[in-house]
């Protein structure tokens, strides 16, 4: 019972902890640059500072670092108190992890105005998470898959081997384009959305959920069968998608 | 007495128009002076067949010849100038002629300057559409804005001149985003039987970087049946640090061009 009620004050502790680490940028318009960071969720929300919160308290572990400060090689200085640093090059918002594999868990909270650009080229790290971002959004990564929630665009998003999943919401911006090599595209749109949406594959099939009308548009009255890219106007058409896996598939579904 | 003088009173005095003391002093004149009395003669004599003459009339012969020479003249000069249709429905109908073809010129000429307006308004809409082309192309701040230029290239532009093309290809080539370059890859598709675009395609295999652009590329030139190119798909097979899907579809491509 004893062991039972200390882990459980531990928990809380460590819990206040964890939300106490917390980093804030007056920023509402602009561009936010996060490279290389392994372990990351966005999100969209209406404010007009950028937040950056650590769900891992792991660094703070170390007793023997107390007082001192994080450099690595890039010439990069943890200025945050997260094991990031967040550098404002010319009004662009430059964030990188300071260790090279994992990393902190972050989340950062982005103000609507704000245009998100996400690289990553490392095999480390997990999944990058996108929600409710109504700005513009800018994804590339090698090895990372992408998940989108509810967000608007206009975004262009790219990765060689991740998996690109994603919910959209209703008031698309133009345009959206979406690219994998080796990963599946999975797309979810409302069934009211106007779109001219193009997919294409190469090595893999496309799937289209039976309700999205479809009017294939074909050159010249004439189907060309080693095609591999399928035209489809929704609800009359309206905002460009693009939606391309080299070698998966293509999934287009309602939400 | 002058001459000039004497002689207008010497008329005046035979047509018996001076008065009494006039005549009187031309009297005494003609009397006195001999040279004035030799012009009085000469004067009458002049007056008097200038009488004569106006009272001259032309002999019936020579009148009825001339009348019938009129006759003649009048006649001929009729039959050269007639230019009125005879029955009046001719004449109507040559009025509605001229108005239809007074319409259908004025027709014409308008359609004509509404052809050279309509066109003037495309070239307009191409410059336009050029414009904000180029200018999305080249919005180094969004990503998202250089794709939708390169989209317009890929729905609007009917046959892309040197300046899109090489807007697109240095999109292809050199920008930094995935995505952009693409979209751009796909525009130059679409103009691929250009023979410019065509060598340029070709000219980017051998530069480009980026993995996803390749493979397309790679799988463009297969399309196109370019053969030139087999030579560097032998190069990127056998390239450190070439992705290995690049590299299968390198193969591929290979296979597929001899």
């Amino acid at each position: 019972m004893r062991k039972i009620m200390t882990t459980i004050a531990l928990v809380v502790t460590t819990l206040g902890y964890i939300q106490a680490q917390e980093f804030k940028l007056a920023k509402s318009t602009g561009r936010l640059e996060i490279k290389e960071v392994n372990n990351v969720d966005i999100e969209g929300y209406s404010g007009n500072e950028i937040i950056f919160t650590s769900r891992s308290g792991k660094r703070d572990a170390d007793d023997r670092a107390k007082g001192l400060r994080a450099i690595n090689a890039l010439g990069l200085e943890d200025n945050t108190g997260l094991g990031l640093s967040v550098v404002d090059k010319n009004g662009v918002i430059e964030v990188q992890q300071m260790k090279r594999m994992d990393g902190p868990d972050i989340t950062i909270k982005v103000p609507k105005g704000v245009t998100v650009s996400y690289t990553h080229t490392s095999p480390h790290g997990s999944e990058v998470n996108i929600k409710d971002v109504e700005g513009e959004i800018e994804i590339s990564t090698v090895h990372n898959g992408i998940n989108l929630t509810n967000v608007t665009g206009p975004m262009t998003i790219n990765t060689v081997h991740g998996n690109i999943e994603g919910s959209l919401s209703a008031n698309l911006k133009n345009p959206i384009s979406i690219v994998s090599v080796h990963g599946h595209v999975d797309l979810a749109l409302p069934t009211t959305v106007k779109a001219s949406v193009k997919m294409s594959t190469v090595y893999g099939e496309i799937f289209v959920d039976p309700e999205f009308k479809v009017d294939a548009t074909t050159a010249g009255g004439l189907n060309k069968y080693s095609s591999d890219t399928v035209t489809a106007k929704i609800n009359g058409g309206g905002v460009d998608i693009t939606l391309s896996s080299t070698h998966n598939n293509v999934y287009l579904r309602k939400k | 007495m002058e001459k000039e003088k004497l002689e207008s009173l010497l008329i005046d005095f035979i047509d018996g128009k001076l008065s009494e003391e006039e005549r009187k002093n031309v009297e005494q004149e003609l009397v006195r002076n001999a040279e004035a009395f030799t012009l009085y003669e000469q004067l009458k004599e002049v007056i008097q067949a200038m009488n004569n003459a106006a009272r001259l009339e032309p002999s019936a012969h020579l009148k009825v010849a001339f009348d019938k020479m009129l006759q003649e003249e009048m006649g001929n000069q009729k039959t050269g100038k007639t230019v009125f249709f005879r029955p009046a429905f001719y004449r109507v109908a040559a009025a509605v002629l001229l108005l239809v073809l007074g319409g259908g010129i004025g027709f014409w000429i308008s359609k004509q300057q509404q052809q050279a307006q309509q066109m003037a308004e495309l070239q307009r809409e191409m410059n336009h559409t050029k414009q904000l082309l180029i200018g999305l192309l080249d919005n180094q701040n969004s990503a998202s804005q250089r794709v939708a230029g390169a989209t317009v290239a890929y729905k609007s532009v009917v046959k892309a001149d040197d300046e899109i093309v090489n807007a697109l290809v240095k999109a292809m080539n050199d920008d930094p985003n995935t995505n952009v370059r693409m979209a751009a890859l796909e525009a130059l598709r679409k103009f691929q039987h250009q023979p410019y675009v065509r060598k340029m395609l070709v000219a980017s295999l051998s530069t480009q970087k980026d993995p996803m652009v390749q493979i397309a590329l790679i799988r463009l030139m297969v399309e196109m049946k370019e053969k030139g190119v087999t030579e560097e798909l032998q190069r990127i097979t056998t390239e450190e640090g070439v992705l290995p899907a690049v590299k299968d579809e390198a193969h591929i491509g290979l296979m597929r061009l001899s």
